[in-house]
């Protein structure tokens, strides 16, 4: 099917949905950082699993235009850990299943259909050895899917990154005319946006933890397969900081309810918490400056994506220019 | 109101594109990928000590300061 098709069809499924979780009034959380404390619904997984299920539906495995393996993995990875995420957000499923599913998933497709390709990342070069392959598709998906989740502490900013994300692999598969990239990389910018639309400060839904394992899963499969991996991965440097920040800190990978708090508010003002044995976190690296409302957190990690962005599209047109991408 | 952060994550993507650029000259010259698996896995950990550290050291600047 024509892609302006299948890209109008799965926008409006992802609004449908979207439209569905705020008329339903479900799976309701508090927003912690508002007064009155607003119940939120917490399910926008739903908008990007609308979109991805659509587009793939439409498209069929033999018109995706990349690997059939790679373009699997792609496609339904964001299914798989969204509806996992979905599950987690009405009841907690273990770290180590999700973080497990996250890795396991993605390698067993690879496995079982075993159709290898080469993954090429700009400034790095080729990687034809399976192994290897595996190896990068285990780090890539265990990493971004949960990487993603850690940073979903305030409104919009996970949809907003999102959408700075594609801004290189939108620009380069158009200059390229090549359309199985230019797909892949609307399957995370068009949900992005509808979600950012309804996620934004002051948020009427929340990504859940199905959106931003579906989200993490996307941006995963761009970064292996897009040909672009190395700009994205700079464009998600705050992601990679507050995870090894969060990890390091806490010792392990652990729920965030278990985690000791980075922060705290007293009337609506967010504080760095300074005890002893407090996770260190991006988010409390903004307020340790200077403590702020939500709003100004936002305003922070947005100006923290603008400039890593901004410096890698510098670096791709000079990449560009020189012909290593 | 960012200052510490925007640092962070400033410096924390200079050093990272510096070490896919070593990986990257290492794998013309060398082409094993074992030897990059190593190198690359080598370069993160450094990458990841650096980082916390200076996260760390930043921290504590501020809360001195206070």
């Amino acid at each position: 099917m024509e892609l302006p098709i299948v890209v109008a069809s799965s926008t409006l499924a992802s609004i449908i949905a979207a439209y569905v979780i705020l008329k339903c009034k479900c799976a309701l959380a508090p927003d912690v950082h508002k007064p009155n404390r607003p119940l939120i619904p917490k399910l926008g997984g739903l908008v990007i699993l609308a979109y991805v299920t659509v587009s793939l539906a439409l498209t069929g495995l033999g018109g995706l235009g990349i690997n059939p393996t790679y373009g699997i993995v792609f496609y339904t990875t964001p299914i798989v850990l969204g509806v996992i995420g979905l599950v987690d957000d009405f009841t907690n499923v273990h770290e180590l299943l999700r973080v497990g599913a996250s890795v396991l998933y993605p390698l067993a497709v690879l496995v079982i259909m075993g159709n290898f390709d080469y993954l090429y990342f700009p400034i790095i070069g080729h990687f034809s050895n399976p192994i290897v392959v595996a190896i990068l598709t285990i780090a890539v998906y265990g990493v971004f899917s949960n990487a993603i989740n850690m940073m979903d502490v305030v409104n919009g900013v996970v949809p907003y990154s999102m959408i700075l994300t594609s801004i290189i692999p939108l620009a380069y598969s158009i200059i390229t005319s090549n359309v199985a990239l230019l797909q892949m990389t609307l399957t995370l910018l068009v949900p992005s946006v509808v979600l950012f639309a309804l996620n934004k400060y002051p948020a009427k839904l929340f990504n859940g933890n199905g959106g931003t394992y579906a989200l993490g899963a996307l941006v995963s499969g761009l970064i292996l397969y897009s040909g672009l991996g190395t700009l994205i991965l700079l464009v998600m440097v705050p992601y990679v900081v507050n995870g090894l920040l969060i990890v390091v800190s806490s010792r392990g990978i652990k729920s965030r309810e278990k985690l000791k708090p980075s922060t705290y508010m007293n009337n609506y003002v967010i504080y760095p918490n300074l005890d002893e044995g407090s996770t260190l976190t991006l988010m409390k690296m903004i307020v340790i400056d200077e403590p702020g409302d939500e709003g100004k957190v936002v305003r922070g990690f947005y100006m923290l994506f603008n400039m890593v962005t901004a410096l890698t599209i510098l670096l791709f047109i000079v990449l560009y220019l020189f012909r290593w991408v | 109101m960012v200052k510490s952060a925007l640092y962070l994550t400033v410096v924390s993507w200079a050093l990272l594109l510096i070490g896919m650029a070593i990986l990257g000259a290492i794998a013309r010259v060398l082409g094993n990928p074992w030897l990059l698996v190593a190198v690359g896995i080598i370069i993160v950990a450094a990458w990841s000590v650096f980082v916390y550290g200076m996260a760390r050291g930043l921290a504590t600047k501020r809360v001195r300061r206070r």
